[in-house]
């Protein structure tokens, strides 16, 4: 429904894009069987082997409490992961509401909703992400301080991603409801918010689809540069941010601390934009 | 006299590039130097603002960017006293009688309508009041003295960008398909995917600690310099690569371009006068996305490198509760950011001959 056949056709030829996308699912596995696949437990302190290097009993060392780099690694995925793509799905709902809103009122509706876009968009990413976590989680609206700098996180990164979303699909709506089998529908007599959803959404879903890859690398970063700025989750639980952030201080004396967790937030950012590329190929073979 | 002054236009651009390395060679910018600079920018954009038509156009740009401001001023100013919390609540409290003053003192114990009400007023004046934990220091000087570091490593960045960016996309486009296109945009989507952080200290272990060339923080000369504004550019620089590629790649694929190779004209001459002119534009307007990306990403940047900027007091100020200095640096990142995408929708405005105004 989404992709076409011929795009699909296309998809299936691009042997870079779905090696990615291979390498995503295999993310994604590992993050939802982390329990299972993680040698040890994940905040299983071993302080008889603190900052070991790489070894067979710990493949990846272990870090300044004797936790097991590669399990943190694993769990670090599952965080990574899941604030990365609710992010993205969170953006996504706003996005989507508030884009078809403005794009299909038009009119002072739409400018003025786009007015207020501007204004968001003049705050650059990092100001804005710290200015809305430090917010929430001043508010003490949530007891528990794990869920709270976690929610608060998801809130920050959200409030972030959702205006590119909105533009995009404010952008295509705008498009899309001048063609003729819209205007079709709605001289049958279907009504505006019917044709919206069932001729309109339905054609902008590839490039939204499209954009969606593109913000989840998006988020991975953004989600590592509050972690570095020392608003990231909360111990023991860490993302690949607090991983890396962890890492690179010591970099020099155990390199092993920060390797693994860059690596892996190379990979995926890497995996997540190739993908992007080829889907955005698959899709509209114009722009190359 | 037209042509005359036409044929000047590069002279603010040649002024600008000057600043900058005179600057980027460890000097102080002298005042001429930045005053001409100033004084040919203003004199091009008005005999451009006239040329083209385009006043209406301008002062709307103008107005909007004002309000912009305004809305922004007034969000962070609320959304900053709704944060439960104040900036004296300290690990010790303090006295009752001593807060009470101390609030008094900054206009803490008005009702918040005449806070805001004093604020703005300050704000038009350009008084973004005084620090409440440098006590006495005034924001202006605080982020006035912060500024120019920050600004210069966005302006070196910017310019590693484009000029890593801009050869790379079009060598990749003029051997389109070639072993050479594929490798380089493995290194450029290699580098929209490498985080800041992780180049750093791999920049740093390596230059500074086992090459011994360049200086691993601080903000003193060009030997300091070269690391964080290369290391800044890295991603953008990625990003204009791509997008060159693409823009030159279309304009390839262009009916005009097929003319000019069906008259016999050689290749170096079609992509030279012929491509690269017309595939710059959409390049040149992503420059407002850019600097957003580099304002951004020179947070870290300034952080890991320990560059006196105002990433820092950005980040500490939020944590002590410094209202005011919180309020000053998120007003003046906007501010930058509008003035960025101001000037490059400018720019474009001015030199695409398609966008007219009547």
């Amino acid at each position: 429904m989404i992709i076409d056949q011929d795009s699909w056709k296309r998809l299936n030829k691009n042997k870079v894009a779905l090696a990615s996308g291979g390498l995503i699912l295999g993310l994604i596995l590992v993050a939802l069987f982390a329990p299972i696949l993680s040698p040890y437990p994940f905040d299983e302190q071993h302080l008889d082997k603190v900052l070991n290097s790489f070894s067979w009993e710990h493949l990846l060392g272990t870090d300044n409490l004797g936790r097991d780099m590669l399990s943190r690694l694993i769990y670090g995925a599952r965080i990574s992961m899941a604030v990365a793509v609710f992010t993205a799905i969170i953006a996504l709902f706003i996005g989507i509401l508030y884009g078809s809103v403005s794009g299909w009122l038009g009119g002072w509706v739409d400018s003025l909703m786009m007015r207020a876009i501007d204004i968001l968009d003049s705050i650059p990413a990092l100001v804005l992400l710290i200015l809305v976590k430090v917010f929430f989680d001043s508010m003490g609206l949530v007891e528990n301080p794990e869920l709270r700098s976690l929610l608060g996180m998801l809130l920050a990164l959200s409030f972030v991603s959702w205006v590119s979303m909105a533009r995009l699909v404010r952008a295509q709506v705008l498009q899309v409801k001048q063609m003729a089998y819209v205007e079709a529908s709605r001289s049958m007599g279907s009504s505006g918010a019917r044709s919206l959803v069932k001729h309109v959404l339905p054609n902008i879903a590839g490039s939204v689809m499209v954009l969606l890859t593109y913000q989840i690398p998006s988020n991975i970063l953004f989600e590592s540069f509050l972690s570095f700025l020392g608003l990231g989750l909360q111990p023991p639980y860490a993302s690949w941010g607090v991983l890396a952030n962890d890492g690179w201080r010591t970099m020099r004396t155990y390199p092993h601390l920060m390797i693994s967790p860059g690596v892996a937030i190379f990979m995926a950012m890497l995996s997540f934009n190739l993908l992007g590329d080829g889907l955005r190929d698959a899709i509209d073979p114009k722009s190359k | 006299m037209r042509e005359v002054i036409q044929r000047g236009a590069p002279i603010p651009l040649i002024l600008f590039l000057t600043s900058v390395v005179w600057t980027f060679l460890g000097n102080d910018l002298p005042q001429t130097l930045l005053l001409a600079f100033l004084g040919s920018t203003l004199f091009y954009f008005l005999f451009y603002v006239i040329e083209k038509n385009m006043g209406a156009y301008v002062l709307r740009r103008f107005l909007e960017a004002g309000f912009t401001i305004f809305v922004i001023a007034t969000m962070t100013f609320l959304l900053l006293r709704v944060i439960p919390g104040g900036p004296f609540d300290e690990e010790k409290a303090l006295p009752p009688a001593v807060k009470a003053n101390i609030e008094a003192k900054y206009g803490l114990d008005d009702p918040l309508w005449k806070q805001y009400a004093n604020y703005m007023g300050g704000l038009l004046q350009g008084d973004l009041g005084e620090s409440y934990k440098y006590v006495g220091r005034p924001i202006t000087e605080i982020i006035g003295s912060a500024l120019p570091n920050s600004i210069q490593l966005g302006v070196y960045a910017l310019l590693v960008a484009y000029l890593l960016g801009l050869p790379l996309g079009v060598i990749a486009a003029s051997r389109h398909g070639t072993w050479v296109d594929s490798a380089m945009m493995v290194t450029a989507i290699s580098g929209v995917s490498l985080p800041s952080f992780l180049v750093a200290p791999l920049f740093v272990i390596l230059f500074s600690f086992t090459l011994n060339w360049l200086e691993p923080a601080l903000w003193m000369g060009p030997s300091y310099y070269i690391l964080p504004m290369v290391v800044l550019g890295i991603r953008p620089a990625a990003g204009i690569a791509r997008l060159t590629r693409a823009s030159v790649l279309e304009v390839i694929q262009s009916d005009f371009i097929r003319t000019a190779k069906s008259k016999g004209l050689s290749e170096r001459n079609i992509l030279f006068k012929h491509v690269l002119r017309n595939s710059l534009i959409p390049v040149l307007s992503l420059a407002g996305p850019m600097i957003a990306g580099i304002l951004t990403g020179s947070f870290i940047i300034e952080l890991i490198f320990a560059i006196p900027g105002l990433a820092k007091h950005m980040v500490q100020s939020v944590t002590n509760r410094d209202y005011p200095l919180v309020l000053g640096a998120t007003l003046l990142f906007a501010f930058l950011l509008v003035l960025a995408n101001l000037i490059s929708d400018l720019i474009i405005a001015m030199i695409d001959p398609r966008v007219k105004f009547s």
